[in-house]
């Protein structure tokens, strides 16, 4: 393009940005027309305003409530009715997501993964002070069956629900903040997805473990007399000189049954609320009314309030429940030598059995135990 | 597969099994998200 054109459009573009500018001009003067005039027209009665209090309109100028009336309802969750199969959806914001969802994107999972990650620390102190307990007399020759063919099974039916049931649950809560830098975001998508639907499916097969796990062991873990022995000299865990009495199961084992009982009941209770948020309301209404301390009322909740409730609830107690089965796995395992072999073959040391369960070897053999290290 | 860890396999078999069936079952139960969602059926 030559000088002379260059010169000649520039003048062309000076010679329009009158044109444009009245254009523009006459444009707003008749869309501010237009609105002093839209305004003139719906403008209330000077008494109208006078009268108004309550937050009601008088006059029934613009319905019976006002519009910031309306949406101030609508903003804090109010339920309107709708025609289609999901009723949700007479529901236009549902505010108390908002809080919920800080709630465990924010405090439950920014402070609950100390919880296990705290108990990996203890365990790590408890085995650089006390080491790994050993056979005290070292293993004998002889077995004793500890556990039998269905007692195995169930606790490895339980076992590996629970594991598949933590990790998917924990890639639900945290995940998203790791994941997708190594495997990416598409991957992680799909894992998530299906890890969902792992969690929710074999949450049924952990529900047949536990009820079976309670039936059986319920009357071996009966709090007794022995169990306040064995839980002032803390196992005999921090000495190795102290061999407090045990049953078949010492106090150690029944708190964890017990507390396998309770967070498994809560996690089951929590978790079909989850799975089916509007179909068992007997659940819903229950939490309702265990609300507020106990003092709430049937059909306080909304049931997306409801669970809401139980979705942190469930977080809170799986980050303890993991971390109690984190020291169960230890002292399973690494922590205590022989004591895998009850779950493996169900046949333990006799000599491990008179260490750990004295009275419990009694009752087995009808012969007093005397501790295998004496 | 040793003894020891015949009754893990069992247990984890089992767990399979138990979350297939609760899948076909949850599966069929619930409706799909496009008649959840569906403005077509309405009941009113």
């Amino acid at each position: 393009m030559s000088g002379s054109e260059k010169k000649s459009m520039k003048t062309r573009d000076r010679g329009l940005y009158p044109l444009l500018l009245s254009v523009a001009a006459v444009v707003l003067a008749l869309v501010l027309s237009m609105g002093v005039s839209f305004a003139s027209d719906t403008v209330p009665p000077a008494d109208a305003v006078k009268a108004s209090s309550g937050g009601q309109v008088p006059g029934n100028w613009s319905g019976n409530l006002s519009d910031a009336e309306i949406w101030r309802q609508i903003r804090r969750g109010v339920q309107g009715t709708v025609s289609i199969p999901d009723k949700k959806a007479a529901v236009l914001v549902q505010s108390d997501g908002d809080a919920m969802r800080a709630i465990r994107n924010g405090y439950v999972s920014r402070y609950g993964i100390w919880v296990p990650g705290a108990m990996i620390g203890l365990l790590a102190l408890f085995y650089l002070f006390r080491g790994r307990i050993a056979i005290e007399g070292g293993p004998s020759d002889k077995t004793i069956e500890r556990f039998n063919v269905l007692e195995r099974f169930v606790h490895w039916l339980t076992a590996s629900s629970f594991i598949v049931l933590a990790l998917t649950g924990l890639n639900l809560m945290f995940g998203r903040y790791f994941m997708p830098a190594l495997i990416g975001k598409d991957a992680f998508a799909t894992f998530t997805h299906y890890g969902k639907l792992s969690h929710h499916f074999v949450a049924f097969s952990f529900m047949v473990g536990l009820t079976l796990m309670f039936l059986m062991w319920v009357k071996d873990n009966i709090p007794s007399r022995v169990d306040m022995e064995w839980m002032f000299q803390a196992g005999g865990l921090l000495s190795k000189d102290k061999h407090p009495p045990s049953e078949r199961f010492n106090a150690g084992q029944k708190l964890i049954f017990w507390f396998v009982i309770v967070a498994g009941l809560s996690m089951t209770f929590t978790g079909l609320i989850l799975v089916f948020p509007f179909a068992l309301t007997p659940l819903g209404e229950f939490v309702s009314v265990i609300w507020n301390f106990g003092i709430g009322t049937p059909g306080e909740l909304t049931p997306l309030q409801v669970s809401q409730i139980a979705l942190i609830w469930h977080g809170i107690v799986a980050l303890a429940f993991i971390a109690v089965i984190i020291a169960h796995i230890y002292i399973g395992t690494a922590g205590m030598e022989g004591a895998i072999d009850a779950v493996g073959t169900g046949q333990v040391d006799l000599n491990w059995a008179k260490q750990h369960h004295n009275l419990w070897v009694e009752q087995q053999t009808g012969e007093k135990v005397r501790h295998p290290a004496e | 597969m040793g003894e020891a860890w015949k009754s893990f396999w069992m247990g984890a078999i089992a767990m399979a099994v138990i979350a297939i069936v609760a899948g076909v079952v949850l599966s069929s139960a619930n409706p799909d998200s496009s008649e959840t969602f569906s403005s077509s059926s309405v009941r009113l």
